[in-house]
Parts: structure tokens; C-alpha cells; sequence
């Protein structure tokens, strides 16, 4: 982490699971194991060792609640850590300082640094002074050394180095690598205390007690992480106990039980490392509960116990994602401002479909906070000034953004639909975004564009974007707009005011052969139909992981007959046009229909396209076009592929004259 | 266990059966359940101190079995009004509080078929099995094959659930008026 929201995002994500598993704990208290009360702790380790994301969350709305006082208290500030306009993130749970500290969040993260630090120091002092002691102790001596083998062969355990030390309370175990069991000099030791004490050292409780000092030093201004860990540290003896009395007979146990109770006010060592019987009174008389409550727990119980924790492991680590509604975007109040720009900063656009629909909602709402989602951070700042100005000077509510040139009579309902979304350098993709409109402005900017005939001039504008993967995806606009004065609603955008994504030409002894394409997709923005009569419009909420509902590969195909064949005294010129998944596939042709018709027939291998045209009388324009399409499914994220080549046979009255392949690298 | 305590017994499987059956199936006029889960816990609830006779772990149950009426009257009266739930830390505890309760319910009322010979004691063994792996929080919904898989399955279960219950209803009775006690296989 490198700032303190950083630090208060981890510390709160951990304290919330933490709390779910202590709710839990308490209402399965006396319901599942000792094992399963300490082994859910594992959900917390894993939560505390994994960086907090700020998309999901056990309480969804707790990053934005952070992001928003970051982002009003960083205004004011000029950290080194910490921007407005930078999102929390977290890389890893360790304190991190990128230089000296200017501010007061710096500095409150360069003390909480500091503390982390001493804490491990004082941690590492503890456990050193610990091992100076026991270096000092006596041998074990030949009588305890009997007792202690004996113990451990009876319950099949390995005992470890052994020394008696003066003035010790009770028995531990400390060390990780070469542990020391350390017993009071002058006393007897029972033997189940050993038998505690040696199941310690082989299930390594040493070593997660070390884990959990660590944990406990990331969270040090935590006051309920420490009660927490202080319960963990409980529920890891009890544990203990739980496998000393599945070890032990009737009257065994009880003696157990009062070895506990005579522990009831003695100190015990604290030092990360060390496992010990005794761990304070208040922890005793809950273990002495436990302990009344002992049972052995039947074999199946592992089942629900392992689904139990898996159940919880699942929100705590996971999260779920906030629902953001379309009043979360739209803020009215300037002062409301902030809440929507920090939403926008940490509800970034997670698939390149998401982003268009973001970015092109925003274009039709004329919404900055929709703009900023989709953008790229660095332009957070300008947008966000450029709303507070609207709003503060013309009155626009707070999300105001204008939406540029040529959308003024932009057809709200009428939706968007994206074309040609092509890869382009550095990972980018291009894509355009086609918006229907009622009406443009005339250049002049008084009244509306007209025709010749005096009527407003609707049509489409078009709005070239670049789209990248950068902090999750982004749009900006890539160029000038284009207008074009023919409308295509929410239909596919067919028309040429912008460049096909691919011409395909063949000049051949009978004519010119031209095939275009256009790839078109959409986003399910269709709201369900509600009510007795049922009615659908135009979803307006963006999307920000959107999926493309379906891709579309336009074609568009031109057929210009050679002087040599239009010389002919023939009445009907005719193009069939067939799509190929390579350029040597053998395709079976449907027969040309003849007249003056066109449309697309199926074929024993795929679909045919096909035009027929007089080329007699005034209805002859010198060429035979006509246009179709396929749907395609073969999308990821990314665009779709256009099929390598098309396979095209022309026709004079039916009669077929010629066939050829057309490829990117030309005709066959 | 005397014949009123038997009685006792039939009375509660059945209406624990019945609760199986209004936590499972749902039949919704609008927004309202008529077939409300909270009313199946309380079912399952009143009867526990019966199947306590029979397994005394059973009475562990009650506050549990409470906590979650309280939980799906919540959900049911957001639901009425049209609100989503959206508490995840308490939806979190609520799932391993359910998977708990309904763990250790099938258990006791597979230890009540076993101690009256009762053929059921395995099957309801099964079924606590695969209702507990049916809990696990998989992401069946990101392929629709799986979801609908998972939703037979689950249909599959709670009809399974319902339909052996019943059955050991059936059997109970039988049993306690006299006739031949059936065997397990």
C-alpha cells in the first residue's frame, strides 16, 4: 500500500471479515469443532494477505465511501502518496513510503510505516530476549528427559530440546527452526502438560503463531484486529486442548481441566514463536468452557465444516460488486459531484463492449460522469472541472457535459451501434460509434441543416473512438466527426460516409467486381417489457461489463459489366455472391433466379446473396449492387473476424459466365 | 421412547416435511410467496424439542432455526415491496448458518430413522451430502448449460427431500401401529 486510504481500505476489509467470522463463531459456538473454530481463521489470514480491491467488496459500498473522502480531503492537500484523480489501489498489504512525507495523509501513513516497523523490532526483541533466557537454562536433566520420551511414545510424538528455567509460570514451546521446550526449574511437570506442549510443536503452531504476530503488526492501530487476533490466539489452544482430551481417558481429562484452572492468573510469554499452556485467565475460563463442551465429533462433521468455510471464504475474499443505479451517475447537486466521480474512478469499464456503451450512453445523455467512467484517469480532472463549471455558471445540473459537435438532435431512444471495431497500434482498437439525429445545426449555427427542397435534414453522426485496456478499458474520441445525411437508426450503419472496413475489387474481361464490408455490434440495450401491454425502450443505464449481444459482418457488393458483355443483346446482368471459411472451399451454387429481384437463398453450403438487374430500359444504372450480411459468433471481447474470401459468379439471364475468388491478396 | 413420544415423532417428521416443502417450491402472486420460507423454519422450529427426544443435539437447533425465520421474513417482506436484499455480510452468515442447520437436522432425523429400523436412514444420509455440496457457492451462472444443470439438479434434490421425508413419515406411522417393522436394505 502505498498511501493511508490504501491502508484504511485493507485494515476495513479485513476488520468486516473478521466480524462475519465472529458472528458465525458465535452462532455455531457450540455446534462444530475446536479445529473448525480455529481453521476459519484461515479466511481471515488469506483476507488479510490479499490486497483489497476496490470493485468488489463484503460491503460493496465501502470503497466508493473511501474514494469519496479521498478524493474531497486530497483536494485540499498536495500529497506526495496520494491524487484526487488516482484511484485507491492496493499491490500488497506492506507499507510502502515513495518518498519523504509533504502532507497529512503522507504522514499519517509515514507513522503508521514507523509503527508497523517498531512493532516487528519490538516483536523481534521479544522472541530474541526469549532465546537469551532459555540459553541460559539448565539441561533437561535424565529423570524429565525419561519422562518426556515416555510421553511421546505413548502418543506417538517427537519430543525436541528440553530445558528447565527458574521462575517460569508454566511450560512453552519456543523457536520455529530448532524449537526449546522450556518447563519451570523445581517443579514436576504432569504429564499432560508435555503432551500439550509436544501436539504444539507437531501441528507447528510456533510458526502460525509468528504468522499471526505479523498480521497483528500490519494492523496495529486496530483496536478490534487485536481483539480479534487475541481470539485467534485462543481458539489455537483450544484447539490444542480439544486434541489433548481426544488423547486422554475420563478421570484424565478432568485433571486436565484443573491444570488449566490453577493457570488461571499466571503470566505467559507473548513473544511471536512460542506456544504456551497457559494464555491468560480470561482466555482459561472460555477454554475450561470448551473443554466442558468436549465431544468427539463424528467423521461427516469434515463435510459441513469445510462447506462452511468455503461458504464464508467466498464473500470475504471475493466480495460482491456494488449495483450502481443510473441516479449514482447522474448526480443533480454539485455537491454530489464527488460521490460520482469517485464511483467513476473505481467502476471502471471491465470489457471493450462496456466501454462503448459507457462512453456512447454518456455522448447521448450529454453525462460527464458516464464520459469519466469510460475514460482514461488523466482526464478526470478536465471533465470534472468542465462539469463544475457548467453547472455553476449555466445552470446545467452537476453531470452536465456537452456533448460537441453535430449531437444536438441526437434520438435519445433510437440508441447506438458500434462499426468496425479494427485492432490499431499499441494494442488499441478503432472503432466508430453511429448516433441517429433528428436534425444537424447548419454550419452557420442558426437554424437547421437543410436539402434543396427546404426539409430538415436528419441522418446519422459518426464519431471515430480509439478503445484500450489501460486501468481497465477506455475510450477517447480519435478524430473529426462525420455526418451523414441519411438515417439508419438502430439499424446496422450501411451507408459509405466513412471508409469500409475492407474493399475487396477484381477486374475481370466481363466487368468490375467490388465487395465491401462492414462489421456492426451490438449491446443488449433493450428494457424489458413491462405492463399489461408490454413496451421495451432504450436501456440507458451503462453498462460497464457489457457482452456483445451480436456481431454483425455487413456486405455490400457491386457488379459493373465489361463493354464487352453490356454490348450484348441481353436483358438480364446478375451477381451471386457466397461466403467462404477459405479460399479453396468448394461451394455448390443454388440456381440464378432471373428477373430483376435479388435477396439470399440457402445452398446446400451456406448462404448465397444475390442480385439480378435489367439492364435494358431507364431502370438501368450501369451496375448491379445489392447488400446482406451474416451474423457472427465467433467474438470474444475483441472484433470479429471477416471471412477470408468470397467465392462470386456473374450471370447474364441466368447463364453463368464467370466465376472468381476474391482474397485480400486479390482475385482467382 | 414411550407411544405419545413415538406420536411425537411422526408429527414431527411430517411437519418438517411440510417445511422442506414451503422452503423449496415457491408459488408467487406477484410479489408475494404464498409459499413463504420463514414459515417453514418456524415449522421445522416447533417440532425440535420432539426430535430432541430422539437425538438431544436436535435442541441446538431452535435458536439457529429462529435466526433464520427472522432472516427469510426480512427477505420476504423486501421482496413484497419489491426491494433486493443487499446485505452480503448478513446474507454470508445467513448461508453458513443454513447449511449448518439443515446439515445437522438431516442428520438427526437420519439417526431417528436408524433407531426404528426405519429403510430411510441412508437415503437421508445421501441427500444431506448433496445438499451440503449444493450449497458450495460454485459459479454455476457464467455458463447457462450449468445453470440450468444445477437447476434440475436442485429440483431434483428438493423433491428427493420432500418425497423421503414422507416416506419415513409413512414408516414411523406404520411402525407405531404395530405393523411390520420394514428393514433397512
Amino acid at each position: 500500500m502505498s498511501n493511508i486510504w490504501g491502508f484504511l481500505l485493507q485494515t476495513l476489509s479485513v476488520s468486516l471479515t473478521a466480524a462475519l467470522l465472529l458472528a458465525v463463531k458465535w452462532l455455531l459456538a457450540d455446534k462444530l469443532s475446536p479445529r473448525w473454530q480455529y481453521g476459519v481463521w484461515s479466511v481471515l489470514a488469506l483476507r488479510a494477505l490479499v490486497p483489497a480491491g476496490t470493485a468488489r467488496s463484503l460491503l460493496p459500498a465501502l470503497p466508493l465511501w473511501l474514494e469519496t473522502g479521498k478524493g474531497m480531503a486530497e483536494r485540499h492537500l498536495s500529497s506526495a502518496y496520494s491524487a484526487v484523480y488516482r484511484p485507491i489501489r492496493l499491490d500488497h498489504v506492506f507499507p510502502v513510503l515513495s518518498g519523504p512525507p509533504v502532507s497529512l495523509t503522507d504522514w499519517l501513513l509515514a507513522v503508521y510505516a514507523a509503527g508497523v516497523v517498531l512493532f516487528l523490532a519490538w516483536y523481534l526483541f521479544s522472541y530474541l530476549r526469549l532465546r537469551r533466557l532459555l540459553a541460559r537454562g539448565a539441561p533437561a536433566g535424565a529423570e524429565l528427559e525419561a519422562q518426556l520420551a515416555r510421553v511421546g511414545e505413548r502418543y506417538g510424538l517427537r519430543p525436541c530440546r528440553t530445558v528447565r528455567v527458574r521462575g517460569l509460570p508454566s511450560a512453552f514451546v519456543c523457536g520455529v527452526i530448532r524449537p526449546v521446550l522450556a518447563v519451570p526449574e523445581g517443579e514436576a511437570v504432569d504429564d499432560k502438560v508435555l503432551l500439550h506442549e509436544l501436539l504444539h510443536l507437531k501441528h507447528r503452531d510456533a510458526l502460525q503463531s509468528l504468522g499471526w504476530a505479523l498480521l497483528r503488526s500490519l494492523h496495529w492501530c486496530n483496536p478490534f484486529l487485536w481483539y480479534v487476533f487475541d481470539r485467534v490466539g485462543n481458539d489455537m489452544e483450544s484447539l490444542c486442548d480439544q486434541r489433548v482430551l481426544e488423547r486422554l481417558e475420563g478421570e484424565e481429562r478432568r485433571e486436565y481441566g484443573k491444570i488449566l484452572l490453577s493457570m488461571a492468573n499466571d503470566r505467559y510469554p507473548r513473544a511471536p514463536g512460542t506456544t504456551s499452556l497457559s494464555n491468560g485467565g480470561k482466555n482459561i475460563a472460555r477454554r475450561i468452557t470448551a473443554i466442558v463442551r468436549f465431544k468427539k465429533y463424528p467423521r461427516g462433521m469434515a463435510l459441513v465444516s469445510v462447506c462452511a468455510a468455503l461458504v464464508l471464504a467466498s464473500p470475504a475474499l471475493y466480495g460482491t460488486a456494488a449495483a450502481y443505479g443510473l441516479s449514482d451517475f447522474s448526480p443533480g447537486p454539485v455537491k454530489e459531484l464527488d460521490r460520482a466521480m469517485a464511483m467513476a474512478r473505481i467502476n471502471r469499464c471491465t470489457t471493450l463492449a462496456g466501454a462503448l456503451d459507457t462512453y456512447a450512453k454518456g455522448l447521448i445523455e450529454a453525462n460527464g460522469v458516464y464520459i469519466a467512467t469510460a475514460s482514461p484517469l488523466s482526464r478526470h480532472q478536465e471533465l470534472e472541472a468542465e462539469m463544475r463549471r457548467s453547472a455553476e455558471e449555466e445552470g446545467w445540473v452537476a453531470c452536465h457535459l456537452d456533448r460537441g459537435p453535430w449531437l444536438d438532435g441526437i434520438e435519445k431512444m433510437k440508441g447506438y451501434t458500434i462499426c468496425d471495431i479494427t485492432p490499431a497500434e499499441d494494442g488499441r482498437f478503432h472503432a466508430w460509434l453511429e448516433f441517429p439525429v433528428s436534425y444537424f445545426l447548419s454550419e452557420s449555427g442558426e437554424g437547421f441543416a437543410k436539402n434543396a427542397s427546404g426539409e430538415t435534414l436528419g441522418g446519422s453522426v459518426l464519431v471515430p473512438v480509439s478503445v484500450w485496456e489501460e486501468d481497465g478499458w477506455v475510450v477517447e474520441e480519435a478524430g473529426e466527426r462525420v455526418c451523414s445525411y441519411r438515417s439508419y437508426g438502430q439499424v446496422q450503419y450501411y451507408g459509405d460516409a466513412i471508409p469500409w472496413l475492407r474493399e475487396l475489387t477484381a477486374q475481370t474481361p466481363h466487368g468490375t467486381v467490388t465487395i465491401q464490408n462492414r462489421t456492426v455490434y451490438t449491446v443488449d440495450n433493450q428494457n424489458q417489457a413491462d405492463g399489461f401491454f408490454g413496451w421495451t425502450s432504450f436501456n440507458l443505464t451503462p453498462m460497464v461489463d457489457a457482452q456483445w449481444q451480436e456481431a454483425w459482418i455487413y456486405l455490400s457488393y457491386h457488379y459493373i459489366p465489361g463493354d464487352s458483355l453490356s454490348s450484348q443483346p441481353r436483358e438480364y446482368a446478375g451477381i451471386m455472391v457466397a461466403e467462404l471459411d477459405d479460399p479453396d472451399q468448394e461451394v455448390e451454387f443454388p440456381a440464378m433466379p432471373v428477373g430483376s429481384q435479388g435477396g439470399a437463398s440457402s445452398g446446400p453450403n451456406g448462404e448465397f446473396d444475390w442480385t439480378s438487374n435489367t439492364v435494358t430500359g431507364e431502370g438501368w444504372g450501369g451496375a448491379v449492387s445489392g447488400g446482406g450480411g451474416t451474423y457472427s459468433d465467433q467474438w470474444g471481447d475483441g472484433p470479429v473476424s471477416l471471412p477470408p474470401a468470397y467465392r462470386v459468379r456473374l450471370y447474364w439471364d441466368g447463364n453463368m459466365v464467370e466465376e472468381l475468388t476474391l482474397t485480400e491478396e486479390g482475385a482467382q | 421412547m414411550n407411544e405419545e413420544n413415538k406420536l411425537d415423532l411422526c408429527m414431527a417428521v411430517k411437519q418438517i416435511a411440510w417445511g422442506y416443502v414451503l422452503l423449496h417450491f415457491n408459488i408467487n402472486l406477484g410479489t408475494f410467496n404464498i409459499l413463504p420460507n420463514w414459515l417453514g423454519y418456524l415449522l421445522m422450529v416447533e417440532v425440535l424439542s420432539a426430535l430432541s427426544q430422539e437425538e438431544p443435539s436436535a435442541a441446538l437447533l431452535r435458536p439457529l432455526g429462529q435466526l433464520l425465520a427472522g432472516w427469510e421474513g426480512l427477505c420476504w417482506i423486501m421482496a413484497v415491496f419489491k426491494q433486493e436484499v443487499s446485505f452480503p455480510l448478513l446474507s454470508a452468515a445467513a448461508a453458513a448458518a443454513t447449511l449448518y442447520f439443515h446439515f445437522q437436522l438431516l442428520t438427526d432425523l437420519a439417526i431417528a430413522a436408524r433407531n426404528h429400523q426405519c429403510p430411510q436412514e441412508k437415503r437421508i444420509l445421501r441427500l444431506r451430502t448433496a445438499r451440503t455440496l449444493l450449497a458450495l457457492p460454485f459459479p454455476w451462472e457464467r455458463r447457462q448449460v450449468l445453470t440450468m444443470v444445477v437447476a434440475l439438479v436442485y429440483m431434483a434434490a428438493a423433491v428427493w427431500i420432500c418425497s423421503v421425508l414422507f416416506s419415513l413419515n409413512g414408516s414411523l406411522r406404520e411402525e407405531q401401529a404395530g405393523g411390520p417393522a420394514p428393514h433397512a436394505p
